[in-house]
């Protein structure tokens, strides 16, 4: 048995003695004899029965219930409790009660609870006489638990004794009478009835113009109000919360008009607009001499050998561009297939490379791959370009015609494999790491596989050269074009190494085959690799929507990169399908309540939302900025645009979260340094402006926050509406005290200080900088 | 009574605002004795592999290195070395980069040392154990992201999620009597700062002045009364369910409370700085040199800085076409020679020279035989500098490999290349590794031999925890 008398007993009586000593201090009620009662007077095996009991002269905290078959010895006990109501020892009770949960085993019959005394078997008192009969408990289960208007959550209800056809649930405002329901449905899953299912679930579509608030739903008996189970609660958010959030994700933030207007059309209806809405272009730039010319000062130098347009543009774009998707998901594969102005110097040449990526953001990846590895921008960068066979011992110029003594580059063959394609580890289609039989990680390539396809890179050029500038004349090198073969003055593929070739998987390439083909050999065998669909999908994944997505989340993704990996939308489809995903709409789990969800809104992200929101007028310089002495531009807070550090981009996939152990790429560029960074651009735009310093700057970036003054004279209602076109909705009570507080230390007289000390709190808080 | 680095650490993501920490450590400025046991590491990171081959070069075996490197293009002229006279542990001797006359001198002075071949390695590893893969390599070899990462957690054999600076720092912390963190960097928060308990503090480099290195805008001076303050400091410590953004008020809740601390530094000039032109490791270095000069009003006994440089992936284009002493590769070693003799210089000034190491991490050297475009590509084990009054400097040190002294065997396809045949590229098998190297490094600083497994977990697998290149 598992009540261990001796010792107990021992340290309860020195225990009972204090009690007796301190309860000398308290009025005693003179003569009343313990009593005990349990109701309700009939349950079931896992019911719950309430045990009441009254008047020990001498409370112990090791009292306790028992569980009995009348007539049985009081060593019989079928189940017990302390009188805390559960097998920890709790305080003494002279007198209380506990809920009593009959075991789910128990058979049908009659029982009786007693009281005992310290942990022995003195009865200080026996309860009247209960049934318990056969048969469950109903039970009722609504999730999500957080939840939009409109939106669907799944009812699963266990246990219903007698089940009929016109069994039904209701939604109802937690104090409501059971007649008062808002919806309703058969368990049939609609208004119909259908079959009776003692145990079974239904979707529930919440009313679109359900109030915010709490609900919950109760289970009831054959179309009448005998209620057999209630759910948990349900907490339904504001109005537009799940649209924000979407938009949040797939453009570069919400605006109040965007709003609005996907609230009309609908996030598909959305997401099948963008898929044509017009493509916003870099701007032409000409194409100078890689050597600035001498007379090339001033705006020209600015212009063409500075990012300063390119920048500018990208920033223009994502406030005001309507293709707010592809330039999304444009930036998103920018930071996966890297070009960096580290090694390509003129802003023209890496206008090349973000033209493309703007085309190619809803396109096919196996495309975008071959096109990106003859884009001369990225052939510069991880040179490709100029990349030739070696000169073999003896010379075999069947092999290499016009080689070199040493081997080609190996740059873009590591980095293509290893960061634009399949990763260093074999993966399952869900995103984690397949194991060997002895558990170890299993590598994709080797560096063999890297040399062998450094041998195929080799071969190619810059397109004939262009005309340089009118007031400059001559040639300049084309980063306009596609890389070309080079080709000697017969017209043979002089620089390419024809010798033969083994790829992933043990692909060969039988040598001897023109350049070409080979090329587009070698990107299908890299394209078409199970790792692609996980390792490209899961990244896109975490630059949308969460840093730490399920594998069911990564693996229903895959498959729809895998089963449109011939379509010429193939990344569109990816993209929708991200968008939609239950774990990004909140329709299985809701994300307020799962504590990893989201990602850290890297430096772009967190300029452009807040600026959005607010219908910034900006002239987009807004990478580098240094004003009155405070750096607060993209750059400075780690985001350099289209200059990242490395071919790694920004930050590291695999970057933590500080002090967690969960994934936060942004986190890699998050520090102390650069969360003030973030506080310091919030307070500039917020609290005054950035103004205009032609002629790098020629109107400065402001917004108009006239609007907001009249919901200032009520701190609710001003914090309420940031919370939704911010936070999209959960702030919790605690944020909304705290941002309250400083409202209010203000008068209300001062409407506008009301609205920025509200605005900047929520703005600098981790609650916003963290896209949930 | 003074709050320990550990006490905040658990204590400023629960109860206890910033708020009340920035006015107690305003309260400890100013208020301590002078301390005299100072200790402190500088790690300078040389992001993208940097070239050892083309740095330590041996002179009097010239030739070797002439017939790999030149049909490139790429060999130095003997007649522009540094010579370093005969170095005593090899007996032979060997010629730095033209670029590198700042640690040259400092070579001179006997205050620089080599560390020769030293790499990521998981236990050690010859090239029959490597070819045969009898022993466990290091995961991803020749990927930048990886190795980068072993160099900074030295762990080869998994991924750790913190680096052997936080972990040494985690160590150290009790040593300091101020909640300044142990660990400050000038190029963001890189996994080496990282520890199980110690985060770094990331300021801004000069010319940022030192009290401006973090600021936070837009407060009364002091903001202690200012209601949103206040409560911006208080939604720091709120919603903590949630992970992220639990990690992002850990790292604002310190940044808020240090910028009340680094205000009051004012702008300590550090001669020679600042180098004219100003680079970029040079106004990281200058930084550095003004948080050291500060050491004692901050309270700090023990310190460990990261900063880094990037460029050297050279792949293409790291030496200039005929000139080779020219080029890509030399200037950035001449950026890292002037800012280091620079702050070496500093901290004599500051009369910490013998209390200051400063030593140099890179992701791995660079192939021995060339690539076709004027570069070279990813290899394995190379050479690190250390500098300082401390170090046993004018010697190289390692772990003697096939040749019976520390300098790899110079030879592609040779004993100590992980390539074999042919087109053997040359990728030195280290015979040193990063364990070692860092062991021997914190050992100096004041880390305990029983400590030392904490920070590198796989220290027990090689020959010493100490390569004896430290006072």
């Amino acid at each position: 048995m598992k009540r261990d008398l001796l010792p107990v007993q021992s340290i309860s009586f020195l225990f009972a003695c204090l009690l007796v000593a301190l309860s000398a201090i308290k009025p005693l009620r003179a003569n009343a004899q313990p009593s005990l009662g349990a109701n309700p007077s009939s349950s079931v095996p896992g019911g719950t029965v309430t045990a009441v009991w009254t008047d020990i002269s001498s409370p112990t905290v090791v009292d306790w219930i028992g569980l009995y078959l009348p007539g049985t010895a009081n060593t019989a006990y079928i189940d017990w409790i302390y009188v805390s109501c559960s097998k920890s020892r709790g305080n003494a009770e002279a007198s209380g009660s506990c809920p009593f949960v009959l075991p789910a085993s128990l058979v049908a019959g009659t029982y009786e609870l007693r009281l005992l005394a310290n942990d022995g078997y003195a009865d200080l008192a026996t309860s009247n006489a209960f049934t318990v009969t056969a048969g469950t408990v109903a039970t009722l289960v609504a999730s999500p638990a957080n939840i939009f208007p409109g939106g669907t959550i799944t009812a699963a209800w266990t246990g219903i004794a007698a089940p009929t056809s016109t069994d039904w649930i209701g939604l109802f405002q937690p104090s409501a009478a059971d007649t008062a329901y808002i919806d309703w449905i058969y368990v049939s899953c609609s208004k119909s009835p259908g079959s009776a299912g003692a145990s079974r679930s239904c979707p529930f579509v919440l009313p679109a113009n359900l109030a915010p608030g709490a609900y919950n739903t109760r289970l009831f008996s054959n179309d009448g109000f005998t209620r057999l189970a209630t759910s948990n609660p349900l907490t339904v958010s504001g109005g537009n919360g799940n649209l924000v959030r979407f938009l949040e994700q797939a453009t570069f933030g919400p605006t109040q008009s965007l709003i609005a207007h996907v609230g009309q059309v609908g996030i598909e209806g959305y997401l099948d607009a963008q898929r044509t809405a017009p493509m916003m272009d870099y701007p032409v730039l000409e194409f100078w001499p890689q050597t600035r010319p001498a007379t090339c000062t001033g705006d020209c130098q600015r212009d063409n050998y500075t990012y300063y347009q390119l920048q500018r543009h990208f920033f223009t774009n994502a406030l005001y561009g309507q293709d707010q998707l592809r330039q999304r998901v444009a930036f998103a594969l920018g930071q996966i297939l890297v070009t960096s102005q580290v090694d390509v110097p003129l802003p023209s040449w890496m206008r090349t490379y973000q033209q493309l990526l703007y085309q190619s953001a809803f396109g096919n990846f196996r495309q975008l791959l071959y096109d990106v590895t003859v884009n001369p921008t990225m052939g510069r960068f991880l040179d490709m370009l100029n990349n030739r066979c070696q000169t073999r011992t003896p010379p075999n110029v069947n092999i290499c015609r016009n080689g070199l003594n040493s081997q080609p580059n190996e740059n873009y063959a590591r980095e293509i494999l290893q960061l634009f394609s399949i990763g260093t580890f074999l993966l399952n289609q869900d995103g984690t790491r397949q194991l060997d039989g002895s558990g170890n990680l299993i590598p994709t390539y080797d560096q063999t596989i890297v040399e062998e396809f450094s041998r195929v890179f080799t071969g190619w050029i810059l397109a004939p050269a262009l005309p340089g500038p009118p007031s400059i004349g001559g040639t300049v090198p084309n980063y306009r074009d596609p890389m070309r073969i080079r080709l000697d003055s017969q017209a043979r593929e002089d620089y390419h190494d024809k010798g033969p070739k083994s790829l992933l998987n043990g692909f060969q390439l039988s040598g001897g085959q023109a350049q070409a083909v080979e090329l587009g050999a070698a990107i299908d065998n890299i394209a078409f690799h199970s790792n692609v669909a996980p390792f490209i999908s899961k990244q896109l994944i975490q630059h949308l929507v969460t840093s730490n997505p399920s594998p069911t989340y990564v693996e229903r993704i895959a498959s729809v990169f895998a089963a449109n990996a011939n379509s010429p939308t193939q990344i569109y489809d990816v993209v929708r399908a991200i968008l939609l995903d239950p774990e990004a709409r909140g329709d299985f789990i809701d994300p307020v309540t799962q504590p990893n969800y989201g990602k850290l809104r890297e430096p772009v992200q967190f300029i452009t939302n807040l600026l959005r929101a607010f219908n910034a007028n900006s002239d987009g310089v807004l990478n580098s900025l240094n004003v009155g002495g405070s750096a607060i531009g993209s750059a400075d807070m780690s985001q350099d645009v289209f200059n990242a550090p490395s071919v790694f981009s920004f930050y590291p996939p695999t970057a933590r979260v500080p002090g967690e152990n969960a994934l936060g790429p942004q986190f890699g560029i998050f520090s102390s340094l650069t969360s003030l960074r973030r506080a310091n651009f919030a307070n500039r735009i917020i609290f005054s402006n950035i103004p205009a310093a032609p002629p790098n700057r020629p109107i400065g970036t402001s917004i108009d926050l006239s609007s907001w003054d009249p919901l200032a004279s009520n701190a609710d209602e001003l914090i309420e509406a940031l919370n939704q076109l911010l936070l999209h909705g959960p702030m919790s009570a605690e944020m909304r005290d705290s941002v309250k507080i400083a409202v209010e230390s203000i008068p209300a007289s001062n409407a506008r200080l009301r609205v920025r000390t509200a605005l900047y709190l929520i703005a600098a808080s981790s609650q916003y900088q963290v896209q949930r | 009574m003074t709050t320990t680095r550990r006490e905040f650490l658990s204590r400023s993501l629960g109860m206890f605002g910033a708020a009340l920490l920035a006015v107690e450590r305003f309260g400890l400025l100013n208020a301590l004795a002078q301390s005299v046991d100072y200790r402190a590491l500088v790690c300078i990171f040389l992001n993208g592999g940097n070239d050892g081959g083309n740095m330590v070069i041996p002179y009097d075996d010239y030739a070797t290195y002439s017939a790999a490197r030149s049909p490139s293009g790429l060999a130095i002229p003997q007649s522009s070395l540094l010579r370093t006279g005969v170095v005593p542990g090899v007996g032979t001797e060997f010629g730095f980069h033209p670029s590198l006359t700042g640690l040259h001198d400092l070579w001179g002075q006997g205050r620089l040392a080599v560390i020769c071949n030293v790499g990521t390695l998981v236990e050690p590893t010859n090239r029959d154990a490597y070819r045969n893969r009898t022993v466990q390599v290091p995961l991803n070899l020749f990927s930048h992201s990886d190795q980068i990462n072993q160099w900074q957690t030295s762990v080869s054999n998994s991924a750790s999620p913190s680096g052997w600076g936080g972990r040494a720092a985690d160590k150290i912390g009790d040593f300091n009597t101020t909640v300044f963190p142990p660990v400050t960097s000038t190029a963001g928060t890189p996994i080496f700062t990282i520890g199980n308990i110690e985060r770094p503090l990331a300021i801004a480099a000069a010319p940022t002045r030192l009290d401006a290195a973090l600021r936070l805008d837009g407060f009364p001076n002091p903001p202690d009364n200012d209601p949103r303050y206040l409560q911006m400091q208080h939604l720091l410590l709120v919603d903590q369910d949630k992970t992220l953004v639990r990690g992002a008020s850990r790292v604002t809740s310190e940044a808020v409370a240090m910028e009340r601390a680094i205000r009051f530094t004012g702008d300590p000039a550090v001669p020679p700085f600042p180098l004219n032109p100003r680079t970029s490791l040079g106004n990281q270095l200058e930084q550095i040199a003004k948080v050291i000069s500060v050491r004692n009003e901050l309270g700090m006994s023990r310190q460990i800085f990261f900063c880094s440089l990037g460029g050297f992936d050279t792949h293409n284009g790291q030496v200039v076409t005929g000139t080779p002493a020219t080029g890509t590769h030399a200037n950035l070693l001449l950026q890292a020679s002037n800012a280091m003799k620079a702050f070496y210089d500093a901290t004599v000034l500051l009369g910490v020279a013998s209390q200051v190491t400063t030593f140099t991490l890179s992701d791995f050297s660079r192939t021995w035989v060339p690539n076709g475009t004027l570069g070279t590509d990813h290899a394995w084990g190379s050479h690190q500098f250390v500098m300082g009054g401390s170090v046993l400097g004018r010697e190289f040190y390692g772990v003697p490999g096939s040749n019976g002294t520390v300098f790899p065997t110079l030879a592609a396809n040779g004993p100590d290349d992980t390539d074999v045949g042919g087109n053997a590229r040359g990728r030195w098998i280290p015979t040193v590794a990063i364990d070692q190297y860092g062991a021997t490094l914190a050992s100096w600083l004041g880390i305990n031999s029983s400590d030392l497994p904490a920070i590198f977990p796989n220290i027990g697998r090689f020959s010493t925890a100490n390569l004896g290149f430290m006072l």
